[in-house]
């Protein structure tokens, strides 16, 4: 008998290595993950943010793959993800480390200084014009200091609705500097993806005055800092003197 | 009215005039039947319109950059001069004021504005606008700055065509920039903005809506 069951072992084990089993993920999930392993390897990955052991918010997080595989594969410590309208459905909040919502208002619900991470893979899509700068602002405040944040913004196209679109219709690689900029941030890094030919030209008409490399932006991603306020740094340095007492 | 009250009239009206008479060069018309003035209180181009495109059917609106409501414009005008006006508040409020001046516009109608960029002169000038827009939001650089859009001129120009404008002249573009220890001392810090776009302090802009005058 035991000689039986060995041999079945055998011969199962010989049958799955020339016939593996068939897995149960559907190839759209497949393809669905291979989107979300995308998504971070061309947008995210090139300005290398911390990821183990961080608190991460994803605005803009599609169908919150990615946020998860952050959390199942990155050893993030969790990860938020807000898509406006999106219906999650029931998901595996992976023992509490993953949060998913689809209402941008969540945002104003939550402390300031929890996250180390921000990731919005289209910041003009994920956040309506209307509001920009206020929740620009919020996820200034909900970094810890010395947070990060890695953000795609669209630029200008023309033809589009004013409020909608790339750049909501106006928006320029300077006007986000300022934008973000004014929010608190600073920007430690940029990338920059060009127009093709066809877009370019009805842009030179409409911005003859500006420069070459204004007109031919139509995205960036910014890699940016959430700095240490003067006052944060004070508060540090006098609980520093006041252990060492 | 104290001396230094006298001397800041004056000096507003001087640049209401400098401003007015930039419009008229870029072509800003003088034969408009019905003109529309939007300005801040305490401005004096009403005096300056007058002055330089000569009399016609005027409505004048005043606009108040640091109070929350935008006056009710009347419709079916030829001409609308603006100054100080459109770039007070969030860039959505810009987008929405300039869309009320669009349908107050009659078909073939001109906007005529004189627009403070985001690189425009605070109290102390350009320089700290520029370099510290966190303490301009946070009101440390003065009111003015704190309420004013941060757009430079190439994206208030997309602006002007995404709101259905087309721009016929402007003024002012990469004419103000930042002294040269100033863009030295600061080089990595402005590596962020374009250089031409923090050049530009007042934007002066006409544009015109399409369709034919009626």
């Amino acid at each position: 008998m035991k000689l039986n069951r060995k041999a079945e072992r055998l011969v199962t084990l010989a049958r799955e290595t020339v016939f593996p089993p068939r897995y149960e993920l559907h190839p759209e999930e497949d393809a669905a993950q291979e989107r979300a392993v995308a998504v971070w390897r061309d947008l995210f990955q090139p300005f290398g943010p911390l990821v183990e052991d961080a608190d991460i918010l994803e605005v803009g997080c599609a169908d919150g793959r990615l946020a998860s595989r952050l959390v199942t594969h990155g050893a993030a410590r969790s990860a938020t993800g807000v898509e406006p309208g999106f219906d999650f459905g029931p998901y595996d909040t992976l023992e509490g480390r993953l949060t998913l919502s689809s209402d941008l208002a969540v945002l104003d619900t939550l402390d300031d200084g929890v996250f180390d991470l921000v990731l919005a893979r289209d910041v003009d899509t994920a956040l309506p014009l209307d509001g920009l700068e206020r929740r620009l602002g919020r996820i200034y405040e909900l970094l810890r200091p010395g947070g990060e944040a890695v953000l795609r913004v669209g630029c200008f196209a023309p033809g589009g609705r004013l409020g909608e679109g790339p750049g909501y219709g106006l928006m320029t690689p300077t006007a986000w500097a300022a934008v973000v900029m004014r929010a608190g941030f600073e920007i430690i890094d940029s990338a920059q993806v060009w127009r093709d030919d066809r877009n370019q030209s009805a842009v030179d008409i409409i911005l003859p005055d500006a420069s070459p490399t204004e007109r031919a932006c139509a995205e960036m991603r910014l890699h940016l800092v959430r700095p240490w306020e003067s006052w944060e740094l004070a508060a540090l340095t006098a609980r520093r003197s006041k252990r060492r007492r | 009215m104290t001396r230094a009250a006298r001397a800041k009239t004056d000096n507003r009206a001087k640049i209401d005039l400098a401003c007015l008479r930039g419009l008229a060069a870029l072509g800003a018309p003088r034969d408009a039947r019905s003109r529309l003035i939007v300005q801040a209180p305490g401005a004096f181009l009403t005096e300056a319109v007058e002055e330089v495109l000569g009399s016609s059917e005027t409505r004048t609106a005043s606009f108040d950059r640091h109070g929350v409501r935008d006056p009710d414009l009347t419709s079916g005008h030829d001409l609308i001069v603006t100054s100080g006006v459109l770039g007070a508040g969030t860039i959505a409020d810009t987008a929405r004021r300039l869309g009320a001046f669009v349908e107050a516009l009659a078909p073939g109608g001109c906007l005529a504005a004189a627009i403070e960029t985001y690189a425009a002169a605070g109290a102390n000038g350009a320089e700290e606008v520029v370099l510290f827009p966190d303490l301009g939001a946070l009101g440390l650089l003065g009111p003015d700055v704190e309420v004013r859009t941060p757009l430079p001129p190439a994206a208030w120009l997309a602006l002007l065509s995404s709101a259905g404008l087309k721009v016929k002249a402007t003024a002012g573009y990469a004419e103000e920039p930042l002294a040269d220890e100033v863009l030295d001392r600061h080089a990595p810090r402005l590596a962020a903005f374009d250089g031409r776009e923090i050049a530009t302090g007042r934007l002066l802009v006409v544009a015109e809506k399409p369709g034919a005058p009626t």
